[in-house]
């Protein structure tokens, strides 16, 4: 990318706009504002963004309707901001197609890092590598071969395919209907007890401290991420 | 001789006369100290109509209906179901006449009534209609209007025990709603002040990147208290609906760690699972507000560098935590209030925050169906929670789930 990242920042909160500007701004980024779902899509007509940080708390509650809209055109990452408690809201931003959320209030340097994780992941692409390293884990994707300093882990099918989709979506929230459809299919979305065993599971095979993962990170009351 | 004779016959009549108006005194007297005597007893109005009806039936030979007003000045009879319309209409208009003791009206219904306003120093209660036609002996006019006058200050006196007791009842809730607002109060000022010399320091100049660290550090502290007292309004409004779910205990307290990992970050953890704890069906988020104020609480009340170490056990019934801390432990006489709001070990705060985390860790454990307990073990205190065991859904083996 010859230019600096575009940033949309989608905030009514003039105080919390102005912190954020400069957070964006102290990266090296150019930062767009909108106010509202209007004058941002306006801004995206304008200035396509390289990556939208949307305050789910707007009044109108137009947050998850600029999500539909942008992502009729878009893949480029929305980082959402949200209260703790709106979990719902949150499931459904990832759901229609919102890359990550940081719950207010967030720190600076968390938001920082953030962005600049969603947009390395956006510039990778879709040509991932076959491998994937994390603590000391090798994941070799093509051949289905787990390996742990060294010695090779088993897995079986279904613990494999969920490791997949989370390392194929590293850095990202998945929420728990996304894997459960993605891993075992559409009618299972309910079954999140599913999710507790695999994950567990997976915890305890790969993971240095399984009772205080690294890697397979929970987010509680939305889903999994995965951070290598 | 005759004529002294009917001086002396005249002179007896007359004494006799007086002996027999001072008995009927003495007799009216005692009626009234009984009248008086019962009174004292009745609590409600109901009770005094009672009583009141009893005794002019018993003592003075005839029915009564007592009349007492309403906050909207309309009288209403006690403990009688049928009224008659005209008698209401002549007490209601005796009532509002403004006579308020000693007079009497005669009303000429079936039967001859008399209707005898209430009324004391302060104000006009009501109104006594006595059914004086259906007595033997129509009592003394006299006799009436101190019955009424007792009867009044006794009607009175019911009258302020009840506005008492609401004032009680009220004033319990209102301290309640001050103590909850002075513990606020007081808890919020602390790190408001904080933040608000912090950061005017680094308006006028001294931005030091220590004082901004510590600006953040009171904000943070703040946003725990905000999302207690939050909670805690909630859960208090009875607007509570669990979203349930199956859930691992280990990944809840993980959650929670991550979440309040600077508070934790000078105290060892460690984690006891058992292998195949059972899952539970619980709310998610709510239970990770459990654990994260059960792991401040630890920390908050432990020495920097003491461990706080958090296991688990279960049955067929139920699944138990506890999470240990190596402090002093909970001030002994204070354990069974442990879980109160605005409880605190010391009384003056020395260790910042409302004492609200535990008691909404009791409500939201609770209202899962579990219960909580804080103990004192050699070394420190230990809070245990137990959350009913249920039944673990199936998750197929491998071979039998389809692919998709």
């Amino acid at each position: 990318m010859s230019e600096a990242p575009l940033i949309l920042l989608l905030e009514d909160e003039p105080e919390i706009r102005r912190f954020v500007r400069n957070a964006i701004e102290r990266e090296g980024m150019r930062c767009h504002e909108a106010e509202g779902l209007q004058q941002g899509l306006a801004q995206c007509a304008d200035a396509p963004p390289d990556l939208v940080i949307l305050d789910l708390g707007l009044p109108d509650g137009s947050g998850l309707d600029f999500i539909r809209e942008f992502r009729l055109w878009s893949q480029r990452p929305v980082l959402v901001l949200s209260a703790r408690s709106a979990e719902q809201d949150k499931i459904a931003a990832l759901d229609l197609g919102a890359d990550d959320f940081l719950v207010k209030p967030f720190a600076v340097g968390e938001l920082q890092a953030r962005m600049r994780a969603l947009l390395r992941r956006a510039e990778r692409g879709v040509a991932d590598s076959a491998t994937c390293h994390f603590g000391d884990v090798k994941v070799d994707m093509a051949r289905h071969e787990v390996t742990r300093a060294g010695l090779p882990v088993h897995l079986t099918a279904l613990e494999f395919r969920l490791l997949a989709v989370l390392v194929a979506n590293a850095g990202k929230v998945m929420t728990h209907r996304h894997l459960l459809r993605e891993v075992w299919g559409p009618g299972h979305a309910e079954d999140s007890h599913y999710l507790r065993v695999y994950v567990g599971h997976l915890r305890q095979k790969l993971e240095a401290d399984p009772a205080l993962p690294r890697h397979l990170i929970t987010e509680i009351g939305i889903g999994y991420r995965f951070v290598p | 001789m005759l004529v002294v004779s009917l001086l002396i016959s005249h002179l007896s009549n007359a004494y006799r006369d007086k002996a027999i108006e001072s008995e009927r005194r003495a007799g009216e007297a005692r009626l009234l100290q009984a009248l008086a005597q019962l009174l004292s007893g009745a609590l409600t109005h109901e009770h005094a109509a009672a009583l009141i009806y009893d005794f002019m039936q018993s003592r003075v030979g005839v029915e009564s209906t007592l009349f007492l007003v309403d906050r909207n000045e309309r009288l209403h009879a006690i403990g009688k179901s049928a009224i008659n319309q005209v008698e209401l209409a002549a007490a209601q208009g005796i009532y509002a006449s403004g006579v308020a003791t000693g007079a009497v009206a005669e009303l000429h219904a079936d039967v001859a009534t008399v209707l005898l306003p209430l009324g004391t120093a302060t104000r006009r209660r009501g109104v006594l209609a006595v059914y004086v036609g259906g007595a033997d002996e129509r009592p003394e006019q006299t006799l009436l209007t101190a019955i009424a006058a007792l009867l009044a200050t006794a009607v009175e006196r019911i009258h302020f025990v009840e506005v008492a007791q609401a004032t009680e009842l009220e004033s319990a809730s209102v301290r309640l709603r001050n103590s909850i607002l002075a513990a606020i109060s007081h808890d919020i000022r602390t790190p408001l002040t904080v933040l608000f010399g912090l950061a005017d320091q680094i308006a006028l100049g001294d931005a030091s990147s220590e004082s901004a660290r510590a600006l953040r550090d009171q904000a943070y502290r703040l946003h725990r208290m905000v999302d207690n007292l939050l909670d805690m309004a909630r859960l208090k409004s009875g607007h509570v609906s669990l979203r349930r779910d199956w859930q691992a205990v280990p990944e809840i307290v993980a959650a929670s760690v991550q979440s309040i990992a600077p508070v934790l970050a000078e105290h060892p953890l460690h984690l006891d699972w058992p292998a195949d704890l059972p899952l539970l069906r619980v709310d998610a988020l709510l239970m990770e507000r459990v654990f994260c104020n059960l792991l401040e609480n630890a920390a908050k009340y432990s020495p920097v560098g003491k461990p706080i170490t958090v296991g688990a056990d279960w049955d067929a019934d139920s699944v138990r935590i506890h999470i240990d801390n190596a402090g002093a432990g909970f001030p002994p006489d204070r354990l069974p209030h442990v879980f109160g709001m605005f409880e605190r070990g010391e009384a003056e705060s020395v260790i910042p925050g409302v004492g609200m985390g535990l008691s909404i860790c009791r409500t939201i454990v609770e209202a899962h169906g579990g219960s909580i307990e804080a103990s004192n073990r050699s070394g420190g205190a230990r809070v245990c929670i137990s959350l009913p065991r249920e039944p673990q859904p199936a998750v197929p083996a491998e071979s039998e789930v389809g692919h998709v």
